[in-house]
């Protein structure tokens, strides 16, 4: 099943993914107490980096190491419901394609069982020194390509 | 032999960056091709041609007639 971007509603069988358990906090809540729209993407980067982790690459080493930064180019996020202040939410995040210049991934928020939102976001690779777009690295496209599915 | 690699390209270029045409010598950026696409482009040269680009490389390419002889130099050597 896919939403109107295309995203995907739940990981593919045989693909990494990453669960990231987390609570809204009230920083992140309007005057209503619904999550703001804009929070998501940072617990969305949250649950990336954590992926990577929970997958074998250190963020922090690609960019002190290599001098490599995975910069978002496209995000799509699909608001179905709302969350409230201090929620308990569970982000689940997966890659649906990985190219020699673009990483894919995709997530779905859920609120028990209530799938709350959907994204899809899209990470290019530049050098940081001068903010030049790079390849993906060879390592990283293997890591992740063979679980990857359009 | 130089033309139908120069057209097969061509047909790469336009399938991969989802653009109309490509003129031989119109810049990329012109067409709407950005450099991630360019990416996107030379992965498919490489896969198509079974060579390799190294990353040095990526950034001779700037419009169909850079990629021609890019491709020209890696098939010849």
């Amino acid at each position: 099943m896919t939403d109107s971007f295309g995203a995907i509603a739940k990981p593919p069988a045989g693909a990494k993914s990453s669960r990231f358990d987390l609570r809204v906090g009230y920083i992140d809540t309007d005057r209503a107490s619904v999550m703001h729209h804009a929070a998501y993407l940072r617990y969305l980067e949250a649950a990336r980096v954590d992926f990577f982790r929970q997958h074998g690459l250190d963020y922090n080493k690609l960019e002190r190491d290599r001098g490599l930064g995975l910069p978002v180019v496209e995000a799509n996020v699909r608001y179905k419901l709302p969350a409230f202040f201090d929620d308990q939410l569970t982000i689940t995040t997966w890659i649906s394609l990985v190219t020699r210049a673009r990483l894919r991934f995709e997530a779905t928020i859920h609120r028990d069982l209530a799938l709350i939102t959907q994204a899809r976001i899209t990470l290019c690779c530049a050098e940081l020194k001068d903010l030049r777009l790079c390849s993906i690295p060879p390592e990283i496209r293997e890591m992740f390509g063979t679980y990857s599915n359009n | 032999m130089s033309e139908d690699l120069r057209e097969k390209l061509r047909e790469i270029v336009i399938e991969v960056a989802e653009v109309d045409e490509c003129p031989d010598a119109t810049p990329f950026k012109d067409l709407g091709i950005d450099s991630m696409m360019a990416i996107e482009i030379v992965a498919e040269v490489e896969r198509a041609y079974k060579l390799k680009v190294p990353e040095e490389e990526l950034k001779q390419i700037v419009d169909l007639n850079s990629v021609v002889k890019l491709v020209e130099s890696k098939l010849s050597a």
